[in-house]
């Protein structure tokens, strides 16, 4: 069932694409990994980055969440700064993941964070206070970062 | 003994301390020059024993400071004192327990045991730094003292009492204990020769090596590579010290604080906040009839949400109580694992289902927040209706830490409040009543309730009673506002930017619940005595309950 829905999933995105995403299915075409480039729109701090996001969709799809991760370093209040890149997405925690919900509607949420992050609920507590207290001072480093990690297309890790 | 050690070597047994310079092998007698290493002013000195000797006997040149120790050249005699300021790691198989005792300028004094399993490495040398640093910090936080007066045991310290910490810490590979004491001066040092006190603070540096890492990283987490296990929780418990977290030890100074905690709390356990299963009654109770022409017909809808396959007339499909409905299969795989609808998450336990006004329904109070269905609300009403008396009540959908939190804490509040009624009515009851203060008028009551019921011989009537009224105040006041802090918080992530209300909302919550058990206990006195008599109010309370 999980793979069936993801195919359906992986095909509707791909016929009509998401603002601003690019998917793609690693080399070994398995669809339960989803290799996706986000660029922000031009009007947020993270334009003209190019940022890769590895969406993995768990066996019990859609019972259980996908898992996403940015292969691409970012400066933000809820994005992990390491090599994890773990983020956090509300619709993507257990007590509220529904399987109604759409990888489509992942990907959205996941520009909305980079649009409007949430330094209420920060993975990254100085960020956060950055965000909030010096925005000048986060919008420098956060630009800093596009330059330095997200002007190249996104590495993806072999899996 | 070794008489070829007397020539080149001090003998450490003709009862004189002998002290060992780990940094330029040098040795001296204690009580000639101290403790500092007299030739370069290291402090890295070892007060040699019989059967823990730093020193390389048999090899004449004495300059190698790393040589292995020899402590099997002696027979184990009793030591009085070993101090031994040995930052290498003396790992001798042989040896089950190893201690180490490094001593500060400021009166403090470090001790550390460790047991290794046999085959086990003794310790980690990574933990060294750590440790040391730690005490570093430590040290700093008392204020500079002069070296004291020689005491032979650090309990018996003059300023104030000594104060003596263990820690253990076990990963698996064995335990470490570390011992601290502080207390007087120099203490187990005794007394240095003048102007000897340790030049500078050199543990000034450990502390800013602690603050530095204390601080969240500067150019992040990438660069320090992984910091090894213990010395992460380490950072983490000193972590605690950072006044900017405003907490020290389990005390918390600020909304933020205990909020954080309560987050930290919740993602450790990022299974547990979710539904839990549906019930296998709720599941057989579901409507369930083949998918129709006149369901497709009208319906926007004709895909299963869940396997976004379309529906097909003839299909099994299942209804469940908030109107929505899905493939047979599809839904019921997911209410296996959670008892919402994948749509609008309302709960498929029927309000009706419940056996008592205690029964609350099981979906955590988060389920208020979706708003795409009209039957929410009706459901929504449920969830957040007052949380059933700890214990009471038929069993409850397992796994929800969110209820249990919010049920353990309503234990405390409602247990105190027991408690302090207890005592309001031994005082009010034997005195004759209250003097016009709400809360005494409503002990009185309570009081004339409790012997109502004794004499009509209806004790669960009062508890019914009793069960009903905490509902209602509860409803009220102490936890529901907590509750809905909660969902308020949690909702948080996924509104725009509510910073401003959200907050407030979460100090209105507090106010009212720290307001809330103050109830009875407003006026000091009143405290007072509750306090005085809280300690026996619950076995009280157990015994009356058996009559």
């Amino acid at each position: 069932m999980s793979t069936k829905r993801i195919s359906k999933e992986f095909a509707e995105v791909s016929q009509t694409p998401i603002e601003g995403f690019l998917v793609t299915l690693p080399p070994n075409n398995s669809v339960h990994t989803w290799h996706v480039t986000l660029q922000p729109p031009a009007s947020t701090t993270f334009y003209p980055g190019r940022f890769g996001i590895v969406l993995t969709l768990p066996t019990d799809y859609p019972f259980k969440p996908p898992v996403v991760k940015f292969v691409t370093r970012v400066y933000h209040p809820n994005i992990t700064n390491d090599s994890l890149g773990n983020v956090c997405l509300a619709i993507l925690k257990a007590e509220n993941w529904k399987p109604s919900t759409k990888i489509a509607s992942v990907l959205e949420a996941l520009r909305n964070l980079l649009v409007e992050p949430q330094p209420d609920d920060p993975l990254e507590e100085r960020i956060a206070d950055e965000y909030r207290n010096d925005r000048e001072a986060w919008e420098a480093k956060a630009k800093a970062a596009v330059t330095k990690y997200a002007l190249e297309d996104p590495v993806f890790p072999a899996s | 003994m070794d008489g070829s050690s007397a020539d080149r070597h001090l003998d450490a047994n003709a009862g004189r301390e002998v002290v060992y310079c780990h940094a330029c092998a040098r040795e001296w007698y204690r009580d000639e020059r101290g403790l500092l290493c007299p030739r370069c002013g290291s402090d890295i000195t070892e007060i040699v024993s019989p059967d823990n000797d730093p020193r390389d006997l048999n090899d004449d040149d004495d300059s190698e400071p790393e040589s292995p120790p020899l402590r099997h050249r002696f027979p184990p005699r009793d030591r009085d004192h070993d101090h031994d300021h040995n930052h290498d790691h003396d790992s001798d198989p042989d040896e089950a327990d190893i201690e180490e005792h490094l001593g500060g300028p400021n009166g403090f004094h470090f001790r550390r045991s460790v047991r290794g399993r046999p085959g086990m490495q003794h310790h980690d040398p990574n933990v060294d730094p750590v440790i040391e640093r730690f005490l570093g910090m430590i040290q700093d936080f008392q204020p500079p003292r002069r070296p004291n007066a020689y005491e032979q045991r650090p309990e018996e310290g003059r300023f104030g009492g000594p104060h003596i910490h263990r820690a253990t810490f076990t990963n698996g590979s064995g335990s470490a204990s570390v011992t601290i004491f502080s207390g007087t001066g120099t203490g187990l040092f005794g007394p240095g020769p003048p102007g000897q006190e340790r030049h500078g603070d050199p543990f000034q540096t450990f502390f800013s090596n602690v603050l530095r890492d204390v601080s969240p990283p500067v150019g992040g987490r990438e660069a320090g590579g992984p910091t090894p296990g213990f010395a992460r929780g380490l950072q983490e418990i000193l972590n605690l010290f950072n006044p900017a977290h405003a907490i020290a030890g389990d005390a918390v100074y600020s909304q933020e604080a205990l909020d954080q905690i309560i987050t930290n709390l919740m993602e450790a356990h990022p299974q547990s906040n979710a539904a839990p299963p549906a019930s296998n009654e709720a599941l057989a109770n579901l409507d369930r009839k083949p998918v129709d022409a006149s369901m497709l017909e009208g319906e926007s809808k004709t895909e299963c949400t869940i396997c976004i396959d379309d529906m097909k007339v003839g299909d099994p499909a299942a209804f469940l109580p908030c109107k929505h409905w899905f493939h047979e299969e599809c839904v019921t795989l997911w209410l296996k694992e959670h008892n919402t609808c994948p749509v609008c998450r309302a709960s498929i336990e029927k309000p009706e289902d419940r056996s008592g006004p205690n029964r609350h329904a099981s979906p955590p109070p988060i389920s208020t927040q979706s708003s795409d269905s009209d039957d929410l609300y009706g459901s929504g009403l449920n969830r957040t209706e007052p949380l059933p008396i700890p214990g009471a009540g038929p069993s409850r959908p397992p796994n929800q830490s969110q209820s249990r939190l919010n049920e353990a804490m309503r234990g405390l509040s409602s247990q105190q409040e027991q408690q302090d009624r207890e005592s309001m009515r031994r005082i009010w009851g034997i005195s004759g009543g209250g003097s016009g203060d709400r809360a005494e008028r409503e002990q009185e009551r309570d009081q004339r309730e409790r012997e109502r019921d004794r004499i009509w011989g209806a004790p669960s009537a009062y508890d019914t009673w009793r069960a009903q009224r905490r509902n209602s105040r509860n409803s009220l006041s102490p936890t529901s506002p907590r509750l809905s802090s909660f969902a308020d918080y949690r909702v948080r992530p996924r509104q725009p930017s509510p910073p401003q209300s959200s907050r407030r909302e979460r100090e209105n919550s507090n106010a009212s619940t720290s307001a809330n058990p103050s109830q009875p206990t407003s006026s000091g006195p009143l405290s007072w005595l509750r306090e005085r008599f809280s300690g026996g109010g619950s076995r009280d309370e157990a015994n009356r309950e058996e009559r």
